[in-house]
C-alpha cells in the first residue's frame, strides 16, 4: 500500500492562516487521531487532502503521485474516502440508494452494486432502514450512513470527520467498534475527534493542531502529558491518569 | 381472477397498449389533437425531467433547445428541401451542441439553482432576439412550412393519426431512456448530484461530466420535439419557439406530475392537457383565463404536493404499508 505524505502544507483564507507548514505522514494500517481546539485547522486538512480545497503551498503525495490539483472525485478514485462533519446524506433517496451510488465508484453491474450495498448496510447496522428515505434517519443513523457511503467507494485511506460527535456514550461505543473493524479490514484511518476518551482508546498515534500548526505528535499517552498540549488544548486542570 | 401478479400486469399492459393503438381510429379529429398535445408535452416534460428532475439542474430556458430543433429542420427543409426527418436528427445534434455550450459554461463556473435557471433563460432569450432580427429566420413573421400533402417521407400527413403515432413513438423512446437512467448508475449519480454536490464528489462522481451528460441528453430530445411541433403546426415564429411561455409549458408538467420520476411528466400532461382544453372551451371568451388557472394549479401543487402528483401517490402507498406494519 502506498503511503500518504503531507509536506509543508499551508492554506490561508484571506488574512487568516488556517494551516501553516504542516508536515506529517500516515503509516499503513494505523489509526491516526487529529485533535486540537476549534478552528485549529483539522477539517481544513481533510478538505485539502480530499481535494475540496487547494493548498497555497506544500505537497500531498499518495505513493509517488501528487494529489494537489486533483478534483475530489479523482482523489476518491485513487482510494481516499471521507465523511463530512456536518453529515450530508442524499436526503430524498433511500438509504440503499445512498450507499449504492457510492458503490458504483468501483462496481459496474447493478446486481453487484446491490449486493455490495446490502452487505455494507448490514455491516453498519442500517439494513432494517434500507428502504427509508435518508431524511427520516436519526443523527446516529445518518453518521452510520455517512460511514457506509464512504466505505462503499473502497478506500485505502478513510478520513473520518467527527463521526462520533453528538452521539450518546452507548452509540459512541458501537461506533468505536465499527471503526476498529474497518481498520482490521486493512483500511488506514485518520480520525478527527474532540472527546479525549475516544481518541485515547482508538488512535495509535495522535497529531495535535493549534492555530494551524502541529504542536505535538506521538502515542496517546505521551501526547496527553505534553505540557504544550495541556496548555493549549486540554487545559491546566486536565490530568490523564 | 388472475393466477398471479405477472399475468395481471401482463393483462393490464396489453390492454393499455391496445387502447393506445386503437384510440385514434375511433376518436374524432379534435380528440386526437388533444391526445397528441398530451403526448407532445409529456414528451417534452420527460426530456426536461432528465436535466431538471433527475440531475436537479432547473432549466428555465428549455425553449432554446426546442427552438433550435424547430428552426434547424425547418430551415433545411425550406431552403434545401431536405426532409425534416433528417433535419430532425440534425436539429437534435445542434441541441446537443447548445447543451454543450450552456453546460460547459454554467457548470464550469459553478452556477447552481436559480443562477443556472437564469442563465438558461438568458440563452433562450438571446436566441429569441436573434431569430427576431435575422432575415434568414423570417424575423417576427416566422416561417410558413410549405404543404406537401400526404407525404410521410417529408414528415407531413393530412391525417392527425400519423402525427399521433409519431409522437407516441417519440414519447415511448424518451420514456425508455428515462427508465434506463432511473434504475442504474447514471440515475444514482444524477440523483446524488441533485441532492448534494459535495457528497457526490466525495463518493467519486465527476459532477461536471454527469451534469453535462444530462444537459446533452435533455437538449437532444427537446430539439427533436421542436421539429415535431414545426411539422405538426407547419408554422413557427420566434415567440412560440424560443419564448419564455414555451419554457414554462415544458417544465410545468413534470413539476405538477412529479420531478425526478419516470412517469411524473406524463401524469402532469394527462392532468393539465384536458384541463387546458376544458377551460379554453368554457372560458374561451376571456383570453388568458386558462393561464390564470394554470398559475393557480402550479401554486397549489407547490404548496400541497411538493413532490408532485406521483410523489403524493407514492407517499400514500408508503403510509398504507406503514399502517399495515403497525397492525401486525
Amino acid at each position: 500500500m502506498p503511503s500518504l505524505k503531507i509536506e509543508n502544507l499551508s492554506k490561508s483564507f484571506g488574512g487568516l492562516t488556517a494551516i501553516n507548514r504542516v508536515t506529517f505522514q500516515v503509516r499503513e494500517g494505523e489509526i491516526l487521531g487529529l485533535i486540537g481546539p476549534n478552528g485549529s485547522g483539522k477539517t481544513t486538512i481533510f478538505n485539502l487532502i480530499s481535494g475540496f480545497l487547494t493548498p497555497d503551498t506544500g505537497s500531498i503525495h499518495l505513493g509517488e503521485e501528487s494529489l494537489v490539483g486533483l478534483k475530489p472525485h479523482q482523489i476518491c478514485k485513487r482510494g481516499i474516502g471521507r465523511t463530512f462533519q456536518i453529515v450530508k446524506p442524499f436526503s430524498n433517496l433511500s438509504v440503499m440508494r445512498n450507499v449504492r451510488a457510492a458503490v458504483f465508484n468501483r462496481e459496474r453491474t447493478i446486481s453487484g452494486a446491490n449486493r455490495q450495498s446490502e452487505s455494507l448496510l448490514e455491516f453498519v447496522g442500517l439494513w432494517p432502514k434500507r428502504n427509508e428515505y435518508a431524511n427520516s434517519l436519526t443523527l446516529v443513523e445518518r453518521k452510520r450512513l455517512e460511514l457506509a457511503r464512504s466505505l462503499a467507494t473502497h478506500p485505502k485511506f478513510l478520513l473520518l470527520d467527527e463521526v462520533m460527535a453528538g452521539l450518546t456514550p452507548v452509540e459512541q461505543q458501537q461506533m468505536i467498534e465499527l471503526v476498529k473493524k474497518i481498520r482490521e479490514g486493512g483500511i488506514t484511518i485518520i480520525v478527527i475527534e474532540h472527546t479525549m476518551r475516544i481518541i485515547m482508546t482508538i488512535a495509535d498515534r495522535i497529531l495535535v493542531l493549534c492555530f494551524g500548526e502541529i504542536i505535538a505528535q506521538g502515542v496517546p499517552r505521551d501526547v496527553a502529558q505534553d505540557p504544550n498540549v495541556i496548555k493549549s488544548y486540554l487545559g491546566e486542570k486536565y490530568s490523564f491518569a | 381472477m388472475f393466477k398471479n401478479r405477472i399475468s395481471k400486469i401482463l393483462f393490464l399492459w396489453s390492454g393499455l397498449i391496445l387502447i393506445v393503438i386503437l384510440l385514434p381510429f375511433v376518436l374524432p379529429s379534435y380528440f386526437i389533437h388533444v391526445l397528441i398535445m398530451i403526448l407532445f408535452y409529456g414528451y417534452l416534460g420527460t426530456s426536461w425531467n432528465i436535466l431538471g428532475g433527475y440531475a436537479g439542474q432547473f432549466s428555465f430556458g428549455h425553449a432554446a433547445f426546442f427552438g433550435i430543433g424547430a428552426y434547424a429542420s425547418t430551415l433545411a427543409f425550406v431552403n434545401w428541401n431536405i426532409t425534416p426527418w433528417i433535419g430532425m436528427v440534425f436539429g437534435g445534434l445542434l441541441g446537443m451542441l447548445l447543451g454543450l455550450l450552456i453546460g460547459s459554461l454554467c457548470f464550469h463556473y459553478g452556477l447552481r439553482g436559480p443562477y443556472f435557471a437564469l442563465a438558461t433563460l438568458a440563452f433562450s432569450e438571446l436566441l429569441r432576439l436573434i431569430s427576431l432580427n435575422l432575415d434568414l429566420t423570417g424575423k417576427a413573421m416566422g416561417i410558413l412550412i410549405p404543404l406537401k400533402g400526404d407525404a410521410p417521407l417529408y414528415f407531413q400527413h393530412e391525417s392527425k393519426i400519423f402525427y399521433y403515432f409519431v409522437i407516441l413513438l417519440m414519447f415511448i423512446g424518451a420514456l425508455w431512456i428515462t427508465r434506463r437512467i432511473d434504475g442504474g448508475k447514471i440515475g444514482d449519480y444524477f440523483s446524488a448530484i441533485r441532492e448534494d454536490e459535495d457528497s457526490a464528489e466525495a463518493i467519486g462522481v465527476n459532477t461536471f461530466a454527469y451534469k453535462l451528460l444530462a444537459i446533452l441528453i435533455s437538449g437532444f430530445l427537446t430539439a427533436l420535439g421542436g421539429t415535431f411541433y414545426a411539422q405538426y403546426f407547419l408554422y413557427i415564429d420566434p415567440a412560440i419557439t424560443f419564448g419564455v411561455g414555451n419554457s414554462i409549458e415544458i417544465f410545468l408538467r413534470p413539476i405538477v406530475g412529479g420531478m425526478g420520476t419516470v412517469y411524473g411528466p406524463i401524469i402532469g400532461a394527462l392532468v393539465l392537457g384536458p384541463l387546458g382544453e376544458v377551460t379554453r372551451e368554457m372560458l374561451g371568451g376571456y383570453q388568458g383565463v386558462h393561464l390564470m388557472i394554470y398559475g393557480a394549479i402550479l401554486v397549489s401543487v407547490i404548496i400541497f404536493l411538493p413532490n408532485g402528483i406521483y410523489g403524493w401517490f407514492r407517499s400514500l402507498k408508503k403510509r398504507r404499508k406503514d399502517q399495515k406494519l403497525c397492525h401486525l
